[in-house]
């Protein structure tokens, strides 16, 4: 099971990590791995498109505007669930 | 076999939260969370907004979420504004869920709903509660790295309220620091300074407010009393 967790999301991988497989107990997920791909914050800016990371200095680095908004690192996405084939062929 | 499949977790409290949003616009209600650690003055802040926003006509109500007793309420209703408390019995923030069924313990929807989270800066970050704005307030007093240490908080907030500056004397808070930072995960941060105490930037704060309001609602509802419809003379017959 693989999900995403921005870095500004307030989830804490480690954590996720260490209570799956808690949660996943007695669940058909009983036994599956979980995959947590980290996601970086990045802008993207307004006026002209610009797409950046964090920095120091708040705004774009190309036009200097602060009317950029947050593109990602604040989300917590399921992505994908890798299974072995033939196994679910019983549902 | 991969199954690509891409679902926002916490989407159930999204669902929630949007449906508050909606129902929010549809009554003309800026909702403003409000979140910040235990004893940065959100109470305060809104005893003193209370007054200031209906001098200006604007209606206001507040739900209160703390995690016991119901003092915030008694002190927000004392300033005037009718209050719902919410008692989360432990749970260290408010989620939709929470704020809708307060919602519905409200009379009526007023123009500015405050949705006093219960103090903390962690986890009322990562829970929508289906509102307009969010402002985080930080107080002199608890040094100004906040921003640093709570990004999360910051990246999605409207404002940065930085209160108590009555104390800056005795406290060695550089407002420029908490301001670059905050900015570094949300560029488009406005910020104010408040001060509980002397009354000091609650009339620009509250104007800022009453702006956002008016920016997605228009000036409907915001004057005190309606201009008398007037009616049009008979026209006279040549």
């Amino acid at each position: 099971v693989e999900i995403e967790v921005g870095e500004l999301s307030g989830a804490v991988p480690e954590l996720l990590a260490e209570l799956y497989p808690l949660a996943s107990e007695g669940t058909p997920l009983e036994g599956s791995r979980l995959l947590v791909r980290r996601v970086a914050v990045r802008f993207e800016c307004r006026c002209c498109g610009q797409g950046f990371g964090r920095r120091r200095d708040p705004g774009c680095p190309q036009c200097g505007s602060t009317n950029v908004d947050l593109s990602c690192g604040r989300e917590i996405r399921l992505t994908s669930i890798d299974v072995e084939e033939g196994e679910g062929a019983g549902r | 076999m991969k199954i690509v499949v891409v679902k926002r977790i916490l989407g159930d409290n999204d669902r929630r939260a949007a449906a508050l949003r909606r129902k929010f616009r549809r009554a003309g209600t800026l909702a403003v969370n409000l979140i910040s650690s235990p004893g940065s003055g959100k109470t305060a802040l809104i005893e003193r907004l209370v007054p200031e926003l209906r001098r200006r006509g604007v209606s206001v109500a507040v739900i209160e979420g703390d995690v016991a007793t119901t003092n915030d309420a008694e002190r927000v209703e004392a300033a005037g504004a009718p209050a719902v408390q919410v008692t989360t019995s432990g749970v260290c923030h408010l989620n939709a869920a929470m704020v809708a069924a307060a919602v519905r313990r409200l009379e009526k929807l007023p123009q500015i709903l405050f949705i006093e989270n219960v103090g903390n800066l962690v986890c009322p970050a990562a829970f929508d509660v289906g509102e307009a704005e969010r402002l985080v307030l930080v107080s002199l007093p608890e040094g100004d790295d906040k921003p640093e240490k709570y990004p999360e908080a910051f990246a999605g907030a409207g404002a940065m309220v930085i209160n108590k500056t009555d104390l800056a004397a005795g406290c060695r808070f550089r407002v420029s620091r908490a301001v670059l930072a905050g900015r570094s995960v949300n560029p488009r941060l406005a910020v104010f300074e408040t001060s509980c105490r002397s009354g000091g930037g609650i009339r620009a704060l509250a104007g800022w407010l009453v702006a956002r309001r008016e920016e997605r609602f228009g000036l409907e509802g915001q004057a005190k009393t309606r201009p008398a419809k007037r009616r049009r003379a008979p026209r006279r017959r040549k």
